[in-house]
């Protein structure tokens, strides 16, 4: 538990924070300038607040009251930064065994080893950090703060310099390492989309102050300005295994889970993995068994949630799998949807949008 | 002949002794004028850089008044046996003084192009901040500090105006300089002042090459 009751002076506005944060993947999400990297400077002790208090579950690590103010080096977070701020002189090796060194074995939490498997960087050790492409450099980043062992993890919108394809693999990937070492995750970003599907938690934070704290699509339902810009659409996300595939059919088949798909062949390798998404507008929701479509995937499902954002609305289908499908209003009218219908979903095999 | 190389050898050595004790005090001071803010900065920063405009006979006056045999100092190494005052060692604080601008300098330079936010990145990964300083802040700067020494180093093998006044011109202290000096004093004096004119334009020249050198690499290895 990370309880937070922060105040800092900045030119145009006050930045006061009161909250209490669970461990889990939560995003906080602002326009820019709102003060989330000064928010999250705060909390790493590289500003120093003006007033307040500051503990990470029993460790005090401000108080202004007390005159406790502990330094960057031993409040043990992890700080994954915009520009990932790889030192240049140094082989991503050094870069990576930079805090690994400064720590006794014993405080050690992962393996050296373990920790460039996971981030995949193992072929790029022994290069310059100049040599790397921008998700590369993010997961140099990532290793090098995992290593040094943090409690908690605070990324500071890591993925704005990439494209979508590379950010939403580098999302799941971190949903994974969130999981894996149940290390929770403060995760900063302006685009809400992204981290939709991932994060648990969604903190909103408006002119220096937090004016939201809820799961993601219920907070998203809540936002009073439109909060989807073009081209950052909503997505379903998921990663796949190859399981059969014909040429001649033109068809292959992969599964997740709980769920196979069917999608265009691929000429991929059979037992192989793949990253996919199906964007939230592209699947089609219906009440009864569809009958004679061209449409390869049909999956019956339960409606769970509908959230209505202005003229849009999610609709979160348990499916076997989570969907989020898009509809309008007016669908909503006509099919009478609500929690617990029954429905079905249709998805054409082109609809799957690959990521990796 | 023989007097002229030794004359070569002792400026070398002024030169190399004062530019080695001069930079680790003119880093320090370099970064600190670039990253802290103290009360007195100004007025130490102005200290350290006049130097570099006030005429040397006058900061070889200050040294004197400072260091030499009337001085408190002067008179506690009196006590001990020691003297600096018109010895060759006289000669080294000359040159530091009057180089030491020209390293400091430099050096504010080169850490002032490092960025910062990489030493942030340093302190939450557990590194205190000397770590930090020796590992990153140095070596990013290491370019600038070593342009800025072979400077200072240049500086320190022309220095006469400093030098005359507190070491005086004995025949220890009889650097460069001051051997040209003397010898265009004394009759028939040139042809052996010449060598060590040339030497003089040689060295002063190398130095400066190396400099402008280390300098373009240091913006080459920024980019």
């Amino acid at each position: 538990m990370l309880k937070i009751n922060l105040q800092k002076k900045l030119q145009r506005f006050t930045l006061e924070l009161d909250l209490e944060i669970k461990p889990a993947f939560t995003a906080l999400f602002g326009p820019s300038g709102a003060g989330k990297t000064t928010s999250l400077n705060l909390l790493a002790g590289l500003t120093k607040p003006d007033s307040g208090k500051l503990s990470l579950k029993q460790k005090q690590f401000y108080s202004e009251k007390q005159k406790i103010n502990i330094k960057p080096q031993q409040r043990n977070l992890g700080y994954i930064f915009q520009e990932s701020r790889l030192f240049p002189h140094m082989t991503v090796k050094q870069n990576i065994e930079f805090g690994f060194q400064l720590l006794t074995p014993n405080s050690r939490k992962f393996s050296f080893d373990e920790i460039i498997e996971t981030t995949g960087i193992v072929s790029l050790l022994e290069r310059s950090p100049a040599a790397l492409s921008g998700g590369e450099k993010q997961r140099v980043a990532l290793a090098r703060a995992l290593l040094a062992s943090p409690d908690y993890l605070l990324m500071d919108e890591p993925l704005a310099s990439l494209d979508q394809p590379t950010r939403l693999s580098f999302l799941i990937f971190l949903k994974s390492i969130y999981q894996k070492f149940n290390l929770p995750i403060l995760y900063v970003t302006h685009d809400i989309a992204s981290v939709i599907n991932f994060a648990d938690e969604v903190l909103i934070l408006k002119e220096g102050k937090i004016v939201g704290y809820d799961k993601p699509m219920r907070l998203l339902a809540q936002l009073q300005t439109r909060p989807l810009a073009a081209g950052e659409d909503i997505t379903n996300i998921f990663k796949l295994e190859i399981i059969r595939q014909s040429k001649s059919r033109g068809i292959t088949v992969v599964k997740s889970d709980k769920l196979e798909f069917v999608l265009p062949h691929l000429d991929l390798e059979t037992g192989g993995e793949l990253l996919l998404n199906i964007p939230a507008s592209e699947i089609i929701l219906g009440i009864t068994e569809p009958n004679g479509l061209s449409a390869s995937n049909i999956l019956p499902g339960i409606i769970e949630n509908i959230y209505h954002l202005q003229e849009r609305v999610l609709v979160e289908v348990n499916a076997g799998e989570k969907f989020t499908v898009e509809i309008v209003e007016a669908t909503v009218e006509r099919l009478n949807l609500k929690k617990g219908t029954p429905v079905y979903l249709i998805i054409k095999a082109s609809s799957f949008r690959r990521l990796s | 002949m023989n007097q002229q190389v030794e004359i070569i050898l002792l400026s070398l050595k002024v030169a190399f002794l004062s530019t080695a004790i001069l930079v680790p005090i003119g880093t320090f001071l370099g970064w600190l004028f670039s990253r802290k803010t103290f009360f007195g900065k100004s007025l130490l920063e102005g200290v350290v850089n006049v130097p570099l405009v006030l005429p040397p006979i006058v900061t070889g006056y200050f040294l004197l008044f400072a260091l030499g045999p009337n001085s408190a100092i002067g008179k506690f190494l009196d006590k001990l046996g020691l003297q600096l005052a018109f010895t060759w060692h006289a000669a080294v604080i000359a040159a530091a003084m009057v180089s030491m601008p020209l390293l400091v300098r430099a050096v504010k330079v080169a850490v002032d192009s490092v960025d910062d936010k990489l030493e942030d990145a340093g302190r939450v990964l557990h590194a205190g901040e000397l770590h930090i300083f020796f590992k990153i802040t140095l070596p990013l700067a290491m370019h600038g500090i070593i342009a800025g020494a072979v400077l200072a180093f240049a500086r320190a093998l022309g220095e006469f105006g400093a030098t005359i006044i507190f070491a005086s011109n004995v025949p220890e202290a009889r650097t460069i300089p001051l051997a040209v000096y003397t010898y265009l004093n004394q009759v028939d004096g040139e042809s052996q002042a010449n060598i060590l004119v040339i030497v003089s334009m040689v060295l002063a020249y190398v130095s400066i090459l190396l400099n402008e050198l280390l300098m373009r690499r240091f913006k080459h290895a920024k980019n």
